[in-house]
């Protein structure tokens, strides 16, 4: 069933047709909110967040002019930039991933894993922030570069450069960590 | 030599920025090690990238969403409770204080006048 129609149903009044929107996008969002280095607990709760605030202005949803997914995610990135700006997750990070990955032990295996997911995680939240949404939205099968272009406010041809620019950032950062600990 | 750095440079350029490259640029590409080793590290990247972003979503995530839709839902306030309600917060503002007190003053005075002259004076009190 198209987005469109199901949010036609619930500005209509079926609430309960919320719930397939719901169901389609809570995947998408989860990964796009860990971009931002939030820990999982915080990440539920935003997430849960951009789904209220989304079915409570479901109203100003106007499938003319975005498709669902773009109007979700434009509603996820603001409402993740003001909680980000609320508290110093970055700071926080270094001690919280390490707390979070950490906790499996005596597994050599699954530590090396834990490991180098620690370091993308602190490449991600070192490199600037329209860099890190568009490698987030990139890895979305559900936003096209044109999606991601709208949400951004953008161009395609920046959206797509943003991507390319950040994976190579992320490459440098990733190498001078490698580096560091040979 | 040289030339063969530049162009490998370019290559890399290339790759980089995920371009795609010529079939003579390929050739150079399966012979420089500089290239294997870019082309590697880029795919390693987009591997970690991709198990980065695949999260699971914890289970009963939906149904606390819907919860709190419903939960929020649920109170509908009636226009009886509308009006009460902005009474409440009408009459918690101080300066609704003087106007209600003129409004009374005004309502009040007339009144009195009134009386006196309609049940006072005639009774020749």
């Amino acid at each position: 069933m198209d987005d469109r129609l199901i949010a036609k149903q619930v500005k209509r009044g079926n609430t309960e047709a919320f719930r397939l929107l719901v169901v389609r996008y809570e995947r998408p969002i989860f990964s796009f909110l860990q971009s931002f280095g939030f820990n999982s607990e915080d990440i539920n709760d935003i997430a849960q967040e951009v789904f209220l605030r989304g079915f409570k202005s479901i109203a100003s949803f106007d499938d003319s002019k975005a498709s669902f997914a773009t109007w979700i995610f434009t509603i996820a990135k603001n409402y993740a930039l003001n909680q980000k700006k609320n508290y110093a997750y970055i700071h926080e990070l270094n001690d919280q991933v390490l707390i979070e990955n950490y906790q499996i032990e005596n597994q050599e295996a699954e530590n090396v894993q834990a490991d180098s997911k620690h370091h993308l995680s602190q490449a991600l939240a070192r490199i600037p922030e329209r860099f890190r949404n568009a490698i987030a939205f990139s890895f979305l099968k559900e936003l096209s570069i044109k999606d991601i272009a709208k949400i951004e406010d953008v161009a395609e041809g920046t959206v797509k450069s943003r991507v390319h620019r950040g994976k190579i950032m992320l490459r440098e950062l990733l190498s001078v960590k490698a580096g560091e600990q040979v | 030599m040289t030339n063969q750095t530049e162009e490998i440079n370019q290559i890399k350029e290339k790759i980089a920025w995920e371009l795609p490259l010529t079939e003579e640029e390929q050739a150079i590409c399966i012979h420089s090690k500089e290239c294997q080793a870019l082309i590697l590290q880029l795919d390693y990247l987009n591997a970690q990238l991709s198990t980065h972003f695949s999260v699971n979503v914890p289970e009963g995530f939906c149904n606390a969403v819907m919860n709190k839709i419903y939960g929020e839902a649920v109170y509908k306030p009636s226009s009886d409770d509308r009006i009460l309600d902005f009474l409440s917060r009408l009459l918690g503002y101080q300066w609704i204080e003087a106007p209600v007190l003129i409004g009374g003053l005004i309502f009040a005075i007339p009144n009195l006048f009134r009386t006196f002259f309609a049940v006072f004076i005639p009774l020749g009190i």
